[in-house]
Parts: structure tokens; C-alpha cells; sequence
């Protein structure tokens, strides 16, 4: 089996995207180690070390370095949470294209944050947003970036909140 | 965002500012508002400065920072229009409910699109459909985040992680970032010494917002003055509530306290939090009709829960009321 059973939507558009391009994740020696080689390649730009990145991850220390050696096949789960952590797509990992993504002009500010959160994820669902779409409306709420609420506690957003910000820009997705 | 992300975030403002790798607690606060109003000094020209606004004007533009205010629909329509619909900026697609929120004062908002030296390139959103009292605060608030931190604040992070409460510290240090790049030494050094040559009054108190910062509220003036002051003073509000327990029978004129001059807070002078003020008291008096006074007062009727009396004998107290609110000024003098 190629991959696991998947945690949301963003997974499972990423899951459809590697079988469609017919990439098998385990068995790809020279696959493994271009994407090794960008994997640590993007964790160096980002000024993380194997244990910060393994900390962000959620993925073993150890494993992380097999991976980035060419020495292990990675599961699908496991290289969202990786290309996640270094603020990239799925895609650029495994594309034989050269890392240019998520290397900021900034070189010493932090990558985007690509968590994305469950009220978004929902309406992914619901509405059958692409991962792009969804990262790209994760990545325009986070530009709003900070508040200041009256009584100091942080304010979160609920999935009806996600919903009436995805239909206001709907119209603008594609285009920004 | 979770304690986890704010913790990354602080230990960012401490790369960013120079002062250490990770945020090591309490004393990095000294060091992060230090270095701040060392970037301040240093990419500004105080010289020809002569009010908060100006303050706030210049380090805007160095920052890359425009204001907006919103007072009415129309306001946060043009705004929508612009960023939303002209520039395609997303981020905006969320500003109506932020907005509308009644807990959000204000917000900063990154342009995706922006070129790197455009001079708007982040957006201060001021929340004042209620009030305008907090404008003034929440503009230093949002430079206070954009001088401490990276230009990048997004961070990458998929771990939740249970630590202490790191968001109340982040917002505790950004608003004391605020307040030192609000009034800096360079501004109310005449007038600091004015007030101290004819004593801290809300007159005074008056003369030093006018002076410096004519849009601020007379609450963050007071705290901003008392906290500057050589003298030991303190300040507080009062209102009426009862006891933490919410008993009835004790509702009753109780503090809150505020700012505490260095004086105070070096010799541990202080009020408590709900202390019930003695009806004796001109602060009692200006709640009852109203009037503002500047007053000697002996502080033997002051007592704590317990019947104790408070560390000093005689204060200058000056009051005023505002709505059903006294703020006050107290000048410890024995």
C-alpha cells in the first residue's frame, strides 16, 4: 500500500496528486534521495536543526535523518507533516524541479505557518477546496496578524467564520 | 495560536532584537523594551518631535506601517474596496467580522502583495466604531509588535504543546513595549519636570496630555505620568461593585489599582485590588457630587480587609469622575 488512511481533506488532495502521477513512496531509490536532498536543503534555509524540525513535525529525529539521506521510503502522512513544517507543498517535494518555494527573501524571518486549522478544514470539505485553495486562505488569515482583543484573550475563529471569509473572496482565488 | 507558536514567537523577538536566542522569562521583558526604544532612537529623529502622534507618524513610516481608522461603515467599506477588491489582498476578506467583533480593538494585517518597500505594506486596522479612547494605544500597540518583531511573523508550526500562559505575556510585553515608545525620555523630560516642581494633580496631568499626547485617554496619561514621576505616587480607579465573593451587602466605592511610580514600587507601596474606599475620603466625596479636588489627605481612615492600615500616613489625593468612575492620583508625602 502506498499510503496510509489520511487525517483530512488536505491529505487525501495530496494522496489523489501522487497517485495520479503514478509515484510510488517506497522502492524509488533515486526519488528518495532528491527529496531527501530538498528536505534538508529548505530545513537548512529555514535555520532549523534536525531536532527543531523533528519537534515542528512530530516526526522522529531519527527518521527525519534516514529521510533526508536517501535511506528510508516516507509515508504520505508523514511528508505532509514535514512539507507542512518547512511551509512547502507536497508537490515541491517530490517534483523533480529545483527547491526554489518557501526560501523567503527574508532571510531572517521565520517560513508561513501551514497548519491548517479544523473550522477550515471543514469547509475544505465542504465546499471541495483544493489543498491550494485552502492553504492559500490558511496563508491570507494568517497575515492578519495580530489582535487585540479588549480582555487580552486571544480570539479564535470558528468554521462559520472560515465560511463567510471563503465566500467574500472566493471570487479573487484564482486571480491572487 | 497556540502557547507553543507564541513561545516561538517571543523567542523570535528575542533573535530579532539581538538579546538571545530563546526567551529565557521576566528579565528578557527589560532587555526586549530596551532594545526597542533603541530601534526607535535610532531610526527616527526625536530632535524635531514634539508630541506621542509624531512619534507614532515616524515610526509608521520607518516601519512600513499605515493607519487606518475605522468610525463608521463607510470607513471599513473604502478600506474593503482597496485592499479587497482593488489590490486582491485576501487577508482583507476577514476585516468586516473583526471588526464587528466587540473584542477586537485593532488588528495588523501583512499584504501579500505589497512590494517590499511599499510604504503600507502592513496595515494597522484602529477599531473606534465604539470609542476612540483606545486609538491612541492601540496605534503604539500594533508599532510596538512591528518594532520587536521579525517582518515575517508566520511561523511554521503543526506541534500543540501545553506550556505557561505565553499569550498574556507576549501581549503584556508588547503593550509595555508601547507604553516606553509612547513616551519616550526624550519627549516628557521638560514636562516631567514641570510636574514634579508643581506636584502631580490631574490638572497636571491634564497640562501633560495636552502637552504630549492630546489624543490619549486621560487613564493611560495618568498611569503613563505617575509611572514617569520621581515622586512615590500612585494611581487607581474606583467604581462601585462588591467584593470578590459578590455579596451583596459589601458593594461599596472599591479600587482598582494602576500605575506606581518606581519610588512606590521600590518602597512596596500599594493599594489592593477591591479595597473599599473609607467614605471619609475625597475620593468618596468627588464620586458622591461630582466635583474634582486636589487634597491633603491623612491616610489613617484607609484600611484593608483585615482592619490593617496602609504603610504611609499623608498623601496628596486629586480625583475626578468620570461616568460612574473616579480616577485618582495620589502623591504619598509621610
Amino acid at each position: 500500500m502506498i499510503y496510509r488512511s489520511m487525517i483530512d481533506i488536505s491529505n487525501i488532495m495530496i494522496a489523489m496528486a501522487i497517485v495520479k502521477r503514478g509515484i510510488k513512496l517506497s522502492g524509488e531509490n533515486d526519488l528518495r534521495k532528491e527529496m531527501g536532498a530538498k528536505i534538508r536543503t529548505l530545513r537548512n534555509a529555514k535555520g532549523l536543526s534536525g531536532r527543531e524540525l523533528s519537534v515542528i513535525s512530530g516526526v522522529s529525529q531519527a527518521f527525519i535523518s534516514e529521510v533526508e539521506r536517501g535511506l528510508v521510503a516516507i509515508s504520505s502522512e508523514k511528508l505532509v507533516l514535514i512539507a507542512q513544517s518547512l511551509g512547502v507543498g507536497v508537490d515541491s517535494l517530490l517534483s523533480k524541479d529545483e527547491v526554489t518555494s518557501g526560501l523567503s527573501k527574508d532571510v531572517s524571518a521565520p517560513s508561513t505557518e501551514v497548519r491548517i486549522p479544523v473550522g477550515l478544514t471543514e469547509i475544505a470539505k465542504e465546499y471541495g477546496l483544493s489543498f491550494r485553495v485552502t492553504l492559500q486562505l490558511l496563508d491570507s488569515a494568517k497575515a492578519l496578524m495580530a489582535h487585540r482583543s479588549t480582555d487580552g484573550k486571544p480570539i479564535e475563529r470558528t468554521t462559520e467564520d472560515w465560511r463567510r471569509f471563503y465566500l467574500k473572496v472566493k471570487d479573487y482565488l484564482d486571480e491572487a | 495560536m497556540d502557547n507553543f507558536e507564541i513561545g516561538l514567537r517571543l523567542d523570535g523577538i528575542a533573535q530579532n532584537l539581538g538579546i538571545g536566542k530563546h526567551w529565557k522569562g521576566p528579565p528578557f521583558e527589560e532587555l526586549a523594551i530596551a532594545a526597542c526604544v533603541e530601534r526607535v532612537r535610532k531610526a527616527i529623529d526625536l530632535s524635531c518631535l514634539t508630541q506621542s502622534e509624531d512619534v507614532a507618524q515616524e515610526i509608521a513610516k520607518c516601519h512600513q506601517v499605515r493607519f487606518a481608522e475605522i468610525k463608521n461603515d463607510s470607513d471599513l467599506i473604502e478600506l474593503e474596496r482597496f485592499y479587497l477588491y482593488e489590490q486582491k489582498e485576501l487577508s482583507f476578506g476577514l476585516l468586516r467580522d473583526e471588526i464587528m467583533n466587540p473584542r477586537v480593538d485593532a488588528l495588523l494585517i501583512q499584504r501579500k502583495k505589497a512590494e517590499l518597500d511599499a510604504p503600507d505594506r502592513w496595515i494597522a486596522v484602529l477599531n473606534s466604531l465604539r470609542t476612540t479612547d483606545r486609538a491612541f494605544w492601540n496605534k503604539f500597540h500594533e508599532l510596538g509588535h512591528r518594532v520587536s518583531e521579525s517582518p515575517q511573523m508566520i511561523l511554521p508550526l503543526t506541534v500543540r504543546r501545553e506550556t505557561s500562559d505565553n499569550h498574556n505575556t507576549l501581549e503584556r510585553l508588547i503593550d509595555r513595549i508601547a507604553g516606553e515608545i509612547a513616551f519616550l525620555p526624550e519627549l516628557v523630560e521638560v514636562p516631567l519636570k514641570e510636574l514634579t516642581r508643581s506636584g502631580i494633580s490631574f490638572q497636571a496631568v491634564e497640562t501633560f496630555r495636552m502637552t504630549i499626547a492630546p489624543t490619549a485617554s486621560l487613564l493611560s496619561t495618568m498611569n503613563a505620568v505617575i509611572k514617569r514621576c520621581t515622586q512615590s505616587a500612585l494611581a487607581f480607579y474606583a467604581e462601585i461593585r462588591p467584593r470578590a465573593s459578590g455579596d451583596i451587602e459589601s458593594i461599596d466605592l472599591r479600587i482598582t489599582p494602576q500605575g506606581r511610580s518606581y519610588s512606590a514600587v521600590h518602597d512596596n507601596l500599594c493599594f489592593f485590588y477591591n479595597m473599599r474606599v473609607p467614605h471619609e475620603s475625597s475620593v468618596w466625596q468627588t464620586f458622591q457630587d461630582g466635583i474634582p479636588r486636589t487634597e491633603l489627605e491623612s491616610m489613617t481612615c484607609w484600611k484593608t480587609s483585615d482592619g490593617s492600615r496602609l504603610k504611609w500616613n499623608k498623601s496628596v489625593i486629586s480625583t475626578v469622575r468620570v461616568g460612574r468612575v473616579v480616577y485618582s492620583t495620589m502623591e504619598i508625602i509621610s
